[in-house]
């Protein structure tokens, strides 16, 4: 995931003013003036016993309107102990437990364990806009859990899908752990929608790139690809009251930046095409909270000012024992699958987005000595 | 509203400029003869003096604005003269003898009265003022006694004391500790006024006091809870940094704490910071901090009196539940121009006291500014150099003595603070206050006040210009509050006092603005403005009933009326309350009523006194507060949101009740008392989780009304007077929380009791002052309290390709506990007691054991590893003073 620091570009501006007033440079500030009369302020790792929570389960899971395989992870958490090295860093998943999703008709949809902790529905179920359907798990200790029902809403359609030439800045992050900014050319993409239905408004996405590139050798022209996760933790649509409005106008959806190295591609390879593979999801309301709050809460790392502590809503609950903590999300939102392919003319500073095939289906990466059919022009 | 508002500040700053300019032309410039000079004193003292002009060859003008003595004195000494006095009369005769006649404190007689009217009267009252010789500031808590009769008063806040006295020559001795005592032979023929100055025993350790009030004032005074300082004492107080702090040095009082080395405000009996009444010349500050809590915003070298109420609070206050502040930064009564002043290591200070024209005009006027713009430009770091971090304010008093039971003060103040990082955000705030009183003695029982202020407090924050213009935004939030008030106060008898006033505040509120900058596509919006007006009446009875029971009742009405123009969102009934909720919105017009609250609060305060040496005192106060501030951290920001009690968020209602046990030791000298105190909260202000606080259109569906208890038991002992002075105090309290959501998504810890953010059950802290010698004054202050509550994370999980982390329930944990030492030593310049110009030099050591407090633990990402998945989160500890911190200052008088 090369976009990982990306410094997130808000779209909205509520989320910038929320933001913004207690962001990491104001607390900077605060501590400037002794800082720089007697380097005095600092910090340092806090041991923080946080107890022993135990039989904590995580959900992820998600069903939508799209052919594809379903997936319900099952996992256990990860404590904050401060001790890096230790087991408590590795999720574990959690195996053979009875994963089923039911619909609003009492039709029932099994998930198989293929690898542990990871359960995939069967070829037969699809997801129905305007159906409901409720997550129920039985974990192999013999506790049952359930969410709650989740309506799958109807397909959020695009507008409007265009790139523009930006600068960003992008934090990274060197060896020691410390950040650096680096000022990168390259493209922004930004989305328009309007909504066709009142009641789902909401939207999250998940860009990746597609690049296509060359690596001759010799005489020989090898064609190589791989996919890269272009998303910066969650992409998720505005915040409240923005969506009173019918309209999103210059959603930032993601940026490709223009070398070539950026994508650690070496200097004998060189870049045929940068293509963006969006799936975008229409969110129903608790999926929406959830992924909110996801933003709050990444948003507020490394605030010094003890921000609002964000407490992950979560639709899944224990039925056998109450006070058992279940976090996470079954998410039933609608798919939509688009690929768009980057066109570049960096010394006109132009670019535009043009549409191709899904080619959501080619593998993660590859090589192959003759042209795939997939090269697209 | 407006109209008045622009009044105030016109009036304030015409008045200044064209006193400064009558200061030029100074009525005694135009007096020539001696005979003009003389019938000028012999008018403005209501006395004949009797001379021959040909003795008098020397004579300056300027005499006339001096008080009688010092004219007397010094046109003798200019002309070799000498003087008698007699009744009203002062003879002056050829001869060096008596030179010094006047100004010799003992064996001198004062008439007071028209000897016309010697036998019209058998008693009669004797009044005057009681100020400090050397620079004028008025004595509070200085005793005037008549050694014949054995009985002796003090004065009041101003100075001022008013005694009944048979007519007669008395022996009258002024004793203030700290200061030489003063004995006058005074002949009282008629009613009568006489201001007195005594002088610091500056050379005299054994006596060397710090005492906020009168000796014993804190057993015979009815109020319990109560903290008075005037500026002498407040000179005594710890300081930080080479200054004082009054703000931050009222942390080390019982029942109050503060956040830490930054944090706005102060923390009364388990209340939030919005709770605490800080009255600046009787107009409330907003934000009461420069650079987000490193200094407080009020110059200290102005303040003349301090007094901070946490229990039992007077019918003739209201507005915010915890605690009043109410600070006085009057002008002195000074005969001749004075210069203060401080130099820092983060600011520095002047402050100018001055009579203009004449001693019945005074002007005291004083400012502060910070360098550290200055420094941050030579720092060889590019971020540091495109940063700025500064402040200033500026305070200004004027005061009329129209006559002596007329005065008419005017007082105004500007702070700004501003600071940004590499260039990135910048954020800009500041206070501008400014008020109007007349002071009226109406008769020889009634008094009347009558004051007029307001208090604006904005702040803006400028973001992303040169990071990201096309999302360049200027963000900007104001309040404008608007005061008016009566209060009269009128004495049956000396040990009976009623008072009673009338207030109206008007409050507007533009929570949020949003604009875009230039060439910005960030969408322009504004939440709507808010507008209520609050009234109140009151009344209170403080009286004697009996030789041992003094009782103070009040009884304080308020009303309060939230209007338009306002759009009020109306919810499902049924479901929580949240954007998706909203059924319908109601609109209002302007100044059409949206929501109205009101009600009775009740006020009373005890005393019953055990013997001469102790009393027990108990109170009970109810409190209405119809402005919060809303925060989404612990500790105020200037970004934090003033929201107005409307349809949804519901006043604060706060019930106060608490005793105490009062004793003092060794001729009043130490000071003792245990206090107890509870007090119950109802609508106190929670957010719900991840709330958003900026911006919110609708802030009810993030915010609750909780309920609330605070408790306590504070011991206090001070020791006053000897080569040792100070205090050591422990309090135990607690403060909780709880709200009793109805829907899981409101709930705020399953809807049970909570740790406040101010619940900081043990408190110790011990301030002391050791004189080594005259010139040496070695000072300590160490304070430890439990670490306040805090929400942490305690696991960690994965979701998608984010790594997320769990709370904990809300205030579950405590940062680790504070303790601090400071430790500073000052040596005094000169000790001369007349001597002009005074200096001393103070080096501090801060945080001496290099102390690393929390002031906030974060969470943030480890560093990548290949041993490991991801980036697991780490904790952080923020430490502000993590090592002793020297600081030197100098500060100075002429």
């Amino acid at each position: 995931m090369i976009f990982h620091s990306v410094k997130t570009i808000r779209n909205n501006a509520e989320m910038i003013c929320r933001l913004r007033p207690i962001s990491k440079g104001c607390p900077v500030l605060l501590a400037l003036v002794l800082t720089i009369f007697f380097t005095v302020s600092c910090r340092e790792i806090y041991n923080h016993d946080a107890g022993h929570l135990e039989n904590v389960i995580i959900v992820e899971g998600l069903i939508t309107d799209r052919n594809e395989p379903y997936v319900i992870k099952l996992s256990t958490k990860m404590l904050i102990d401060n001790n890096l090295h230790s087991q408590t860093s590795f999720p574990t998943g959690i195996s053979d437990a009875t994963v089923y999703v039911k619909d609003n008709n009492d039709e029932i949809f099994l998930f198989t364990e293929s690898e542990p902790g990871r359960y995939y529905s069967q070829d037969f179920f699809r997801g129905i806009s305007g159906n409901i359907y409720t997550l129920y798990i039985e974990t192999p200790d013999g506790h049952s859990y359930v969410s709650e029902p989740q309506s799958l809403p109807f397909p959020v359609n695009i507008d409007s899908l265009y790139a523009r030439p930006k600068v960003m800045e992008i934090l990274k992050r060197n060896a020691q752990g410390g950040y650096f900014l680096q000022s990168t050319e390259g493209a922004e993409v930004l989305l328009d929608l309007s909504y066709q239905d009142e009641q789902y408004k909401h939207f999250r996405l998940v860009p990746e790139g597609l690049i296509l590139y060359n690596f001759p050798t010799g005489e020989i022209q090898n064609y190589l690809w791989k996919r890269i996760n272009m998303l910066d933790h969650v992409n998720v649509s505005s915040y409240k009251f923005e969506t009173t409005s019918d309209v999103t106008r210059k959603h930032n959806v993601t940026f490709f930046p223009r070398s070539k190295f950026e994508y650690h591609l070496n200097n004998d390879e060189y870049i045929y095409r940068k293509i963006l593979l969006l799936k975008l999801y229409g969110l129903n309301k608790d999926s929406w909270d959830f992924y909110t709050a996801i933003e709050r809460q990444i948003s507020a790392e490394g605030k010094l000012f003890d921000p609002v502590a964000t407490r992950l809503p979560s639709n899944i609950r224990c039925t056998s024992d109450p006070s058992r903590l279940a976090l996470g999300l079954f998410e039933a939102s609608s798919g939509v699958s688009v690929t768009y392919i980057l066109v570049e003319k960096p010394w006109e500073n132009f670019y535009y987005l043009k549409r191709t095939d899904n080619l959501d289906h080619i593998p993660p990466k590859g090589t192959q000595p003759f042209r795939p059919d997939f090269w697209v022009n | 509203m407006s109209g008045l508002k622009r009044f105030f500040t016109v009036i304030l700053f015409i008045s200044i400029s064209s006193y400064s300019h009558l200061q030029q032309h100074n009525t005694s410039e135009y007096l020539n003869s001696p005979e003009e000079i003389i019938r000028t004193l012999e008018e403005q003292n209501s006395v004949r003096i009797f001379y021959k002009p040909e003795w008098i060859k020397i004579i300056d003008p300027s005499i006339t604005r001096l008080s009688l003595e010092k004219a007397i004195s010094q046109l003798l000494s200019e002309n070799s003269l000498q003087a008698f006095y007699l009744h009203n009369y002062i003879i002056i005769t050829p001869g060096s003898g008596n030179t010094d006649l006047l100004n010799t404190h003992d064996k001198q007689q004062i008439t007071i009265g028209d000897p016309a009217e010697l036998g019209r009267y058998s008693n009669v009252e004797f009044s005057g003022k009681i100020t400090d010789g050397q620079t004028g500031e008025a004595l509070p808590g200085a005793v005037i006694y008549s050694e014949i009769l054995g009985k002796g008063i003090p004065a009041d806040r101003e100075g001022k004391f008013s005694i009944n006295l048979p007519v007669g020559v008395h022996h009258i001795i002024i004793s203030y500790i700290g200061y030489e005592n003063t004995s006058r032979r005074v002949n009282i023929m008629g009613p009568g006024n006489f201001d007195f100055d005594i002088f610091e025993e500056s050379h005299k350790l054994d006596e060397v006091t710090v005492r906020a009030t009168r000796a014993g004032a804190n057993l015979t005074q009815t109020r319990m809870s109560m903290i008075a300082m005037d500026s002498r004492s407040i000179r005594e107080l710890p300081g930080t940094m080479g200054e004082q702090d009054i703000i931050r040095s009222m942390a080390l009082l019982p029942g109050v704490q503060s956040t830490g080395e930054f944090g706005t405000g102060f923390h009364v009996r388990g209340g939030s910071a919005d709770q605490n009444l800080i009255l600046l010349e009787d107009v409330p500050l907003f934000n009461s901090s420069h650079l987000f809590g490193l200094t407080s915003v009020v110059n200290p070298d102005m303040v003349t009196g301090i007094t901070l109420i946490k229990a039992g609070i007077p019918a003739k206050y209201g507005e915010r539940a915890s605690s009043v502040m109410d600070i006085r930064i009057k002008p002195e009564n000074a005969d001749k121009t004075s210069i203060r002043g401080g130099i820092g290591l983060i600011n520095s200070r002047l402050h100018l006291v001055t009579p203009v024209g004449s001693e019945k005009i005074q002007l005291s006027a004083g400012g502060r500014t910070s360098y550290s713009n200055w420094l941050l430009g030579r720092m060889r770091d590019h971020d540091l150099m495109n940063s700025s971090a500064g402040f200033y304010d500026f305070t200004g008093t004027l005061s009329f003595l129209i006559n002596p039971r007329n005065t008419i003060s005017i007082f105004g103040y500007k702070s700004n603070d501003n600071f940004s990082f590499a260039g990135l955000d910048d954020y800009q705030y500041g206070n501008n206050l400014a008020s109007m009183r007349w002071n009226s003695i109406m008769g020889e029982k009634i008094s009347l006040s009558v004051s007029g202020g307001l208090s604006q407090y904005e702040y803006q924050v400028t973001g992303d210009k040169e990071e990201n213009p096309l999302k360049a935004y200027k963000l900007n939030s104001f309040i404008d509050y608007l005061t008016l008030k009566g209060n009269l106060m009128y004495f049956p008898d000396p040990r009976h006092s009623i008072e009673l006033g009338v207030q109206a505040v008007n409050y507007h509120i533009r929570p949020g603005e949003l604009n875009p900058l230039e060439g910005s596509e960030v969408i322009k919006k504004k939440i709507n403005q808010e507008d209520a007006l609050e009234w109140a009446v009151y009344l209170s009875d403080n009286f004697q009933a009996g030789e041992n029971l003094s009782i103070e009742a009040g009884l304080r009405y308020t009303n309060y009326i939230y209007r338009g123009k306002a759009e009020v969102f109306l919810y499902e009934t049924g479901l929580p309350k949240n954007i998706t909720s909203i059924t319908d919105t109601l609109h209002f017009q302007r100044n059409q009523k949206v929501a109205g609250y009101g009600g009775l609060e009740p006020r009373l305060s005890v005393r019953y006194s055990l013997n001469a040496l102790s009393s027990l005192k108990a109170s009970y106060s109810r409190i209405n507060q119809y402005i919060n501030l809303i925060s989404n951290t612990s500790v105020i920001t200037p970004s934090d949101l003033w929201k107005l009690s409307d349809t949804y968020l519901q006043p604060l209602k706060s019930d106060q009740y608490a005793i105490g046990y009062f004793m003092n030791l060794s001729d009043n000298s130490i000071e003792t008392s245990v206090e107890v105190y509870y007090k119950d909260m109802k609508n106190a202000l929670e957010y719900k989780e991840g709330a958003t606080i900026l911006m919110n259109e609708a802030i009810e569906t993030d915010v609750v009304n909780a309920t609330g208890y605070n408790y306590g038991i504070e011991i206090y002992a001070k020791k006053n007077s000897g080569r040792l002075t100070g205090w050591v105090s422990y309090t135990f309290s607690s403060s909780m929380r709880r709200y009793r959501g109805v829907f899981s998504g409101d709930m705020i810890n399953n809807n049970k009791y909570f740790p406040s953010n101010y619940d900081k059950p043990h408190d110790i802290v011990i301030n002391t002052n050791y004189n080594i010698s005259r010139r040496w004054v070695l000072g300590g202050t160490f304070t430890y309290n439990t670490g306040r509550p805090v929400t942490l994370p305690v696991l960690y999980f994965n979701h998608g390709t984010a790594q997320l982390v769990q709370f904990s329930d809300r205030n579950m944990f405590r940062l680790p506990d504070y303790h601090r030492l400071d430790v500073s030593i000052t040596r005094n310049d000169n000790l001369k007691i007349n001597q002009r110009g005074k200096g001393n030099w103070t080096f501090s050591l801060v945080n001496v054991y290099s102390r690393k407090n929390a002031y906030s633990i974060f969470y943030e990402k480890a560093a990548p590893s290949n041993t490991r998945e991801g980036e697991p989160f780490n904790l952080y500890k923020l430490y502000i003073i993590g090592r002793v911190l020297p600081t030197l200052s100098y500060n100075f008088t002429f």
